[in-house]
């Protein structure tokens, strides 16, 4: 086992007693939600994605003074942890794709309250072209989420803590600005161009957008690993 | 005799503290007690061993291997215990040996039950519910598991009852009966030091104060006692941490001045704590001096 392997595992150890109870409600309850049509289960999974990483954070920042004194390289350390806020974010997507395909195959939602079910029925109705919106959408909240995580744990090991809050707020900020002028625009059909590139009309072109956006993802990730353990390796703890 | 820490020329500077020039060894099979009054320098050396803090200049050696660069192979064999625990508290001892097991080639976790058990802690209780001193232990036991031949302890008796303390030194004791093994220990206890320390480091503003054997430093000092009018200028400039008061004065003398000595003058051995405390005396008279000069 590699040292990247021995951190992860150790982290995951650290994490697994403190999450698993809350990993296992938030997939149960994606779950359910899903198979009874119903949205909702789709934003419980980001809300599981989001509640994950700061614990991820949170439990490395405290234990620097713990990997001074294992005997282990702190670049090991600064891999094990972008592998895993990539690989858990990753999962949250793949958790998500799932609730999206469980909710369009399920009829369950035919029992629920009329209300609830008139509801449901309308999400399940959409034409296949629009549903796999949907998916594009989770794909684009997770890369967002991934990204904008990574930069911050950058800052926080390069910099300090309330530097990355500070930043990662900032970043947040802008870039709901940005993508609500964005979303505006398409919606009253002012960028059309902008529109097909960012929502293909395809299935095929919205898988093709996914990979890419993973792609990216993954890209951003690596870029902002090497440079963490370019400048912080020789950090003290 | 074998060293199995070696510090020379350690320079560390921080905005508003810096260590100076330490220097000091200790060799294999012995048992050192690091000293010094809050912020002299005594944990930033040991994160200078341990290679947590960047060094400005100097070397470190512990078993012969270079701080820096053999940093992997020297955390291999080097238990260390702080004044409190390091690992998740929300686990148990033995998942807690789960997750450090594969960081050791020499872990062996008959040593680590073994050790559990006759420390008296349980391993299937959360580790943040252990008291300070079952903590202690459990830091000891992990040491111990993964055979580490050089502990390195950062006030591990304070805040400890005596009775705990007691335990803690005594395990300490039992270690150091296997002679390639080493422990170096810092503490504001020092009646820990006269109990179980052959060695002894006084740190003083970021400099060694004194470096040797525990008989040394017990023969090098005595406190002097007397009237003020008894002791010549000459003698007194010799003096450390000299403080007079209404009936006469008290301070810290190397026993190489003893010869002059009067016999109006009153001597007396010095333990570890006065001597600190005279260091600290001599520290803000020079201060003062310095103030009045300027």
């Amino acid at each position: 086992m590699n040292e990247m392997m021995k951190m992860i595992r150790f982290d995951l150890i650290t994490v697994s007693r403190l999450t698993v109870p809350y990993v296992a409600v938030f997939v149960a309850v994606s779950i359910i939600a899903s198979l009874f049509g119903l949205t909702f289960g789709i934003l419980c999974v980001v809300n599981f994605v989001m509640i994950i990483a700061p614990i991820q954070g949170i439990n490395n920042s405290n234990c620097k003074r713990l990997y001074g004194m294992l005997p282990v390289r702190r670049s090991a350390v600064i891999k094990a942890l972008f592998t895993e806020m990539f690989v858990t974010m990753f999962i949250g997507e793949l958790l998500s794709f799932l609730c999206l395909f469980i909710c369009r195959g399920s009829s369950l939602y035919k029992i629920l309250p009329e209300r609830l079910s008139h509801i449901a029925s309308n999400f399940h109705k959409l034409p296949e072209s629009k549903y796999m919106k949907m998916y594009l959408f989770a794909a684009a909240a997770f890369a967002f989420l991934t990204i904008v995580l990574c930069f911050t744990q950058m800052r926080s090991e390069i910099k300090n803590m309330e530097a990355a809050i500070r930043e990662f707020l900032i970043i947040v900020a802008v870039f709901a600005a940005v993508a609500t002028v964005i979303s505006v625009m398409i919606y009253n059909d002012k960028i059309d161009a902008l529109k097909d590139i960012l929502l293909p009309r395809t299935s095929a072109g919205k898988w093709l957008s996914i990979a890419i956006l993973n792609a990216v993802t993954l890209a951003a990730a690596y870029i902002f690993c090497t440079v963490t353990v370019k400048k912080a390796s020789d950090k003290e703890l | 005799m074998e060293n199995i820490l070696e510090i020379k020329g350690l320079n560390k500077a921080y905005d508003s503290f810096a260590l100076k020039d330490v220097n000091f060894s200790l060799p294999k099979g012995y048992i050192m007690g690091f000293v010094g009054e809050n912020g002299s320098g005594k944990t930033t050396t040991i994160r200078s061993i341990l290679n947590m803090a960047n060094i400005d200049s100097g070397k470190i050696s512990v078993f012969g291997l270079d701080s820096v660069k053999d940093t992997i192979a020297i955390k291999e064999k080097l238990g260390v215990v702080f004044d409190s625990l390091y690992l998740a508290e929300h686990l148990t001892a033995k998942q807690i040996e789960k997750q450090l097991k594969p960081f050791y080639k020499d872990w062996d976790s008959k040593e680590f039950a073994g050790r559990l058990k006759s420390f008296g802690l349980p391993d299937n209780k959360r580790v943040g519910e252990f008291s300070k001193g079952m903590k202690m232990k459990f830091m000891i036991a992990i040491a111990l598991s993964h055979k580490a031949d050089f502990m390195i302890l950062d006030e591990p008796t304070s805040g400890l009852d005596p009775v705990a303390r007691d335990e803690l030194l005594d395990i300490l004791a039992e270690y150091i009966e296997n002679e390639n093994r080493s422990v170096l220990f810092s503490t504001h206890i020092t009646s820990d030091v006269e109990r179980i320390a052959d060695y002894v480091t006084i740190l003083h503003n970021g400099r060694v104060w004194f470096t040797g054997t525990k008989d040394e430093l017990n023969e090098k000092y005595v406190i002097l006692r007397g009237a003020e009018e008894d002791i010549s200028s000459a003698l007194r400039e010799k003096c450390i941490g000299f403080h007079g008061y209404r009936n006469g004065f008290d301070a810290l003398l190397s026993t190489e001045y003893l010869s002059e000595v009067t016999d109006k003058l009153e001597t007396e051995k010095a333990d570890i704590d006065e001597i600190l405390v005279y260091v600290a005396k001599e520290d803000r008279h020079e201060r003062n001096d310095e103030n009045d000069k300027v």
